[in-house]
C-alpha cells in the first residue's frame, strides 16, 4: 500500500469520530424504522402514532424498508458527511496540514487517498447497514420478505451507496473553508436544498435528492426516475474529488 | 553549494509587506540561526522557503532545484517543524512517527528501524505506545521534533525547535543538531532565545519588519546587546534613511 493510503487508512482506523458514525448509520437508522413500523402498525390515535402510519408507506417490510429509505437519504448524506467533513477538516483546525507540505508524499496524492477510502469506507457501512436492517426485521417478527420487498431492500442498498458519494463534495467545503465548521455548514445546505428541491418537486433533478425520490419510487408517491439519472450521483462526487485535490495540490498553507 | 538558497525574496499579505528582498542561505554541516521579534518574518520566510507559500519576489532553491520543481528526491532530504508538531491525537506516538517516516519516503522495510532510532534519540521510549492525545505539550513537541527527523534529512527547517521543551529537551535537540550537521547536514533555525543560539549556530542572522538586516557573530560577547542595537539602528535608518546615510559616512 501507498504511504499515503497507509497512513490515511491507519487514521481512520484509529478515529473515534469514524466508529461511532460507523455505529450510528450502522444501528441507528434500521432500529429508527423498526420503531416507526411499530407505532404505525400500533394504530394508536396518538400523535406519534399517527404521524408513523402517515409516513410509511405500508405496514410489514414495505413500510419498514420504505421508512428506512427516507431515513437513511438523510442519515447517510449527514452521518459521511461529518466523517468527510472531519477527516478534511480536521488537517487545518488541528494545524496538521503544515506537516504534509515539503514532504515526499504529495498532497494532492493524500487528497485522493482520503477520498477513495472513504468512498470505501461509506460503501461498506451503507451495505452492512442494509445488512443489518435485514436482520433486525427477521428477528422483530416480519417474516420472509417477498419478492417485493427484496426490489425494495436492492434499491435501498444503492441509495445507501449512493448517500456516501453525495457526501464526498464536503470535502472542498472543508478544504477551501479550512476547518469543519464550513464543512458542517454546507453538509446542512445539501440538506436543506435535497429536502427543498423533493417539495418543490424538483427531486428527479437535484442530484442530492435523486437516489432518495428514486428508490422511494411511485409507490411512496414520488414522480418517477430514470435509472439512468443516478449517474448524476457520481458526476457531483466526481466534481466535488477533483475540485478538492486541486485544491490541495495547489493551495499555499493560510 | 547551499542546501537551501533564498534570493530576492518578497512577499506581502494583502497590502502589508512581510518579506522584502531578502537573501539567505544555508551550507551543508552549519547551523545558520534567524533570529528577530514576533511578526518580523522569520516563519513567513521558512514557508517560502518549504513551498508552503508562493512568494510575490525571488527565488528558493533546494539542493540546487527551483522548490516549485522540487520532486519527492528532493524533498525526502528535507525535514521540517514549522507552527505546529506532526502530531495526530488518535495515534499512538510510535504510529505517528512511523506515519512521519512513511510520508517522507521512508522504504517501508527501514520504516521499523527508523522509527526505532529517533524514538531512542528523543528519550520517547517509554511513551511510545501512548495516543499523542495524552502528551503534554513538551511530549507533543518532541514527538513533531522526532518526526522532521526521522528520515535522516540532510536539510532542517526548524521554526521555534525548543518551544515548550523543557531544559532536557532543550539540551537533546542541541546535542542532536550538532550530531545532525557535523554528519554535513544543513540547519536552518528561528529562535528568540539568543543563549541557545549563541550555544549552537554557526550564523545568525537577524530579521526585522520583513527584511534582514545583519549577521551577527555568534560567539561574540554580547549577543543580546549587539542584536538590540542592529535592530534599532535598522528602525532609524527606516524613519530617516537621510541621517542614517550621513552617520555612515561619518564612520
Amino acid at each position: 500500500m501507498s504511504p499515503a493510503y497507509a497512513v490515511e487508512a491507519l487514521k481512520l482506523r484509529r478515529s473515534r469520530v469514524v466508529l461511532v458514525a460507523t455505529l450510528a448509520l450502522v444501528l441507528l437508522p434500521a432500529a429508527m424504522a423498526r420503531a416507526f413500523l411499530a407505532a404505525a402498525e400500533r394504530g394508536g390515535d396518538n400523535p406519534a402514532d399517527l404521524k408513523a402510519a402517515a409516513v410509511l408507506p405500508g405496514v410489514g417490510w414495505t413500510g419498514y424498508l420504505g421508512g428506512l429509505v427516507q431515513i437513511y437519504a438523510t442519515a447517510g448524506l449527514l452521518g459521511v458527511g461529518i466523517v468527510v467533513g472531519w477527516c478534511f477538516g480536521r488537517e487545518y483546525a488541528d494545524r496538521t496540514v503544515v506537516s504534509l507540505y515539503a514532504s515526499a508524499t504529495p498532497r494532492d496524492r493524500i487528497a485522493s487517498a482520503k477520498l477513495v477510502l472513504l468512498t470505501l469506507w461509506a460503501t461498506a457501512v451503507g451495505l452492512t447497514a442494509v445488512l443489518v436492517a435485514g436482520l433486525l426485521g427477521l428477528a422483530t417478527g416480519l417474516g420472509v420478505p417477498d419478492d417485493g420487498d427484496l426490489r425494495t431492500a436492492a434499491r435501498l442498498s444503492v441509495l445507501a451507496v449512493l448517500s456516501g458519494m453525495l457526501a464526498l463534495p464536503v470535502a472542498a467545503a472543508a478544504s477551501v473553508g479550512r476547518g469543519y465548521l464550513p464543512a458542517v455548514g454546507g453538509l446542512l445546505v445539501l440538506v436543506v436544498l435535497a429536502q427543498m428541491a423533493t417539495v418543490a418537486g424538483a427531486g428527479g433533478w437535484w442530484p442530492w435528492s435523486v437516489p432518495a425520490v428514486w428508490a422511494m419510487g411511485p409507490e411512496a408517491g414520488m414522480p418517477v426516475v430514470a435509472t439512468g439519472r443516478l449517474l448524476l450521483v457520481p458526476a457531483v462526487a466526481l466534481a466535488g474529488a477533483v475540485g478538492t485535490v486541486q485544491w490541495w495540490r495547489h493551495a499555499e498553507v493560510g | 553549494m547551499n542546501a537551501l538558497e533564498v534570493r530576492g525574496l518578497g512577499h506581502q499579505f494583502d497590502d502589508l509587506p512581510v518579506l522584502r528582498d531578502v537573501d539567505l542561505g544555508v551550507l551543508p554541516g552549519e547551523i545558520h540561526a534567524l533570529i528577530g521579534f514576533n511578526g518580523a518574518g522569520k516563519s513567513t520566510l521558512m514557508r517560502a522557503a518549504l513551498g508552503m507559500l508562493r512568494p510575490r519576489a525571488g527565488a528558493v532553491h533546494l539542493f540546487g532545484v527551483r522548490v516549485g520543481d522540487a520532486d519527492a528526491a528532493v524533498w525526502e532530504r528535507v525535514g521540517h517543524l514549522i507552527d505546529t508538531p506532526f502530531v495526530y491525537p488518535e495515534l499512538t506516538v510510535r504510529e505517528n512517527l512511523w506515519a512521519a517516516a512513511r510520508l517522507h519516503g521512508v522504504p517501508i522495510s527501514e520504516v521499523s528501524a527508523a522509527v526505532d532510532h529517533v524514538i531512542a534519540e528523543l528519550e520517547l521510549a517509554p511513551r511510545a505506545s501512548r495516543r499523542a492525545s495524552t502528551l503534554s505539550l513538551g511530549n507533543r513537541q518532541r514527538v513533531g521534533l522526532a518526526s522532521a527527523l526521522v528520515h535522516r534529512p540532510r536539510l532542517l527547517v526548524l521554526d521555534e525547535p525548543t518551544n515548550a521543551l523543557d531544559p532536557s529537551g532543550v539540551v537533546l535537540l542541541r546535542g542532536l543538531l550538532l550530531d545532525a550537521v557535523r554528519a554535513g547536514a544543513a540547519a536552518l533555525i528561528s529562535s528568540h532565545h539568543l543563549d541557545e543560539v549563541a550555544r549552537i549556530a554557526d550564523r545568525v542572522t537577524v530579521i526585522h519588519a520583513g527584511a534582514i538586516v545583519g549577521e551577527l557573530d555568534p560567539h561574540g560577547v554580547d549577543l543580546e546587546r549587539a542584536f538590540f542595537a542592529m535592530v534599532h539602528a535598522a528602525d532609524r535608518a527606516a524613519r530617516s534613511p537621510a541621517a542614517t546615510t550621513t552617520e555612515d559616512e561619518v564612520r
